[in-house]
This record gives C-alpha cells, structure tokens and sequence, in this order.
C-alpha cells in the first residue's frame, strides 16, 4: 500500500509542484550539460562516414529527437489514458505538456530529416512510408493540442483529446516496422536492441550518448511545462495566489 | 578520439572531395537549437506573464473578497 502513496499523491497538483520545485535547477543543468556534450562529441570528435561524409552528423540531432518523439507519445497516450481512467487532473496536464514538447521533436525530426536527405538522397522530402508516419505522428500531437482548446470546458477537452491520443498509439508500430513492412528510402534501424547494429562503435556510442541527453531534456521540458499548466489551471486556489503575491512581490 | 578538422574554416564548411556539407549540418543544429531554445523561452515569458497578470487581479480584488484554497 506504501508504496502506491506516490501515485495517490500526484492527485494533488500543489504537492506536485511543490515536490518537483528542487528538481528543476538540477535537471535544467543535466540536461544542458548533457546536450552540449553529446553536440561537440558527434560534430567534432565522432569519426567521418566513408560514404555519406560529414552531412552524417545530422544523425546526432535526427535520431535522439525522433526516438524521443516516439517514446513521448507513448508518455502523452498514457497520462491521457490514467486521467480519463482515475480522473486525475495532474494526468491531463501532463498529457498536455508532452504534446508541445513531443511536436517540437517531431518537427525536429522532420526537419533535420529533410536537410540530411538533400546530400544524401539529392532531394529534401519523398512520400517515403516512414516520413509520411513521422508527419502524421506530428499532425496527432498538433490534433491532441488543438483539441485541448477545441471546447468551451477544459474537462470535455482533456477528455477528448485523451481520446485521440489513445487511438494515434497505433501509428508508434507503424512508424518503427515501416522501414522493415514497406521497401522504403529511408534506411532501416541503427541501432538495434537485438541484432547487429549498423553503426561503428566510435560513431554509435555518441549516439547513445545524445538518446540519453535527448530523454533527460524531454523529462525536463515536460516537468517544466506540466509546473506551469499547474499554475494556469490551479490559479484560483489559495496556495496560487500566496505564490503569486511572494513572486510578483520579489520581482516589485 | 581526436578533433576531426584542421581548422575552425574546416570544421565550418565540412568539405570533403569538393563536397561541402557544413550549410547541412550547421542548419539541421541551428534549427534544433532554436526549437528548443524558443520552447524554453515561450515558456519563461508565458510564466512570467501569468505572475503578473495574475498579481494584477489580485490587487484589484483584494478590497472585496476573501479567497478559500
């Protein structure tokens, strides 16, 4: 029973806040450091692809921000789903805040995929069945995000976009297995968890490095920005406004 | 493990063979810090707002009513 404590206390937005407040400087700080590492490692220090040359170096931002978007809808999926099921609002702002971050990475993948496709496939976007899954994968986050303001209430938009976060679960398989379902441009996996990976060592291990920056930074977002959904919506409760009147009182 | 350029011009333009992917590169990471970068600030500035327009409803109340948390 003890050890479910945790989970009943984070239906409580103020003991969440209050509990995550210490954290934020650390995990901001990792997070940096973390990113900037992994950045001067594979653009500066990871040996040069003998067929794709530097243009390869993308790989350092593409594939952290695409596993990451990946993994996070996951996350957006079930905070929506614990909130529609126990009712919690800490849920749904989390559902939330992993959309915007989660869209971010999505565009970044998108993005920095069709820059690295210009040198190497000599064209920046084909309706490859990969990157169509990726887009859609950015148009659900974009959908969960609208529909959050779709309704006069904010329980009917929670609700609904829960919904549709839950249903959009199914495009994760597809995106993966569609390099391996469908004869694509896009190369298949690099690194893989069972298997020979495609990558040497030296090249692969500042990859690691960056997934792992990418996931930290993720965490770090969406604390960031599920605290500051807490203060949106908890703004007329008491514990609010006293932190209100100490902040606005300081910065006076 | 050793710095893969000969110099900051190298590092810049990332020419091998008369291929120069540098402009590639350079984008694909400018526009991923930017991303994030802008997340973080939309974020600082949208707080930031919310204090103080917060702040301001409350002294506007403050006279007519008690609030229970």
């Amino acid at each position: 029973m003890a050890s479910w404590q945790w989970f009943h206390r984070l239906g409580s937005p103020r003991w969440f806040y209050e509990k995550t407040n210490a954290w934020m400087p650390w995990l901001a700080g990792l997070s940096f450091l973390l990113v900037a590492i992994g950045v001067i490692w594979g653009l500066g220090f990871a040996p040069t692809d003998y067929k794709q040359l530097h243009s390869y170096r993308i790989i350092y931002i593409h594939v952290p921000a695409s596993a990451v978007a990946m993994a996070g809808y996951y996350v957006m999926a079930i905070a929506g789903g614990v909130g529609l099921i126990w009712r919690m609002k800490l849920a749904f702002m989390t559902m939330k805040s992993a959309a915007v971050v989660g869209a971010l990475l999505t565009f970044i993948s998108l993005v920095s995929g069709s820059i690295w496709g210009r040198p190497t496939w000599n064209t920046w976007w084909v309706w490859d069945a990969r990157i169509v899954s990726v887009l859609i994968l950015f148009f659900l986050y974009l959908g969960v995000l609208a529909l959050q303001d779709a309704y006069q209430d904010q329980e009917s938009g929670d609700k609904t976009s829960a919904i549709l976060a839950l249903v959009g679960t199914v495009n994760i398989p597809i995106i993966y297995y569609s390099v391996e379902w469908v004869l694509t441009l896009h190369q298949g996996a690099t690194i893989k968890m069972t298997g020979d990976s495609t990558i040497s060592a030296a090249m692969a291990y500042p990859l690691i490095w960056m997934i792992l920056a990418f996931y930290v930074m993720y965490a770090t977002l969406v604390l960031a920005y599920t605290r500051f959904e807490v203060l949106k919506r908890e703004r007329k409760t008491r514990w609010v406004e006293d932190l209100v009147k100490a902040e606005a009182g300081e910065a006076a | 493990m050793s710095f893969q350029f000969d110099s900051l011009m190298a590092f810049l333009l990332m020419e091998i063979d008369g291929r120069v992917h540098g402009p590639y590169v350079w984008a694909a990471y400018l526009i991923t810090l930017g991303g994030i970068g802008g997340i973080v600030l939309n974020l600082r500035l949208a707080r930031k707002r919310f204090i103080k327009q917060q702040a301001a409803l409350l002294r506007r109340r403050a006279p007519q009513t008690e609030h229970v948390g």
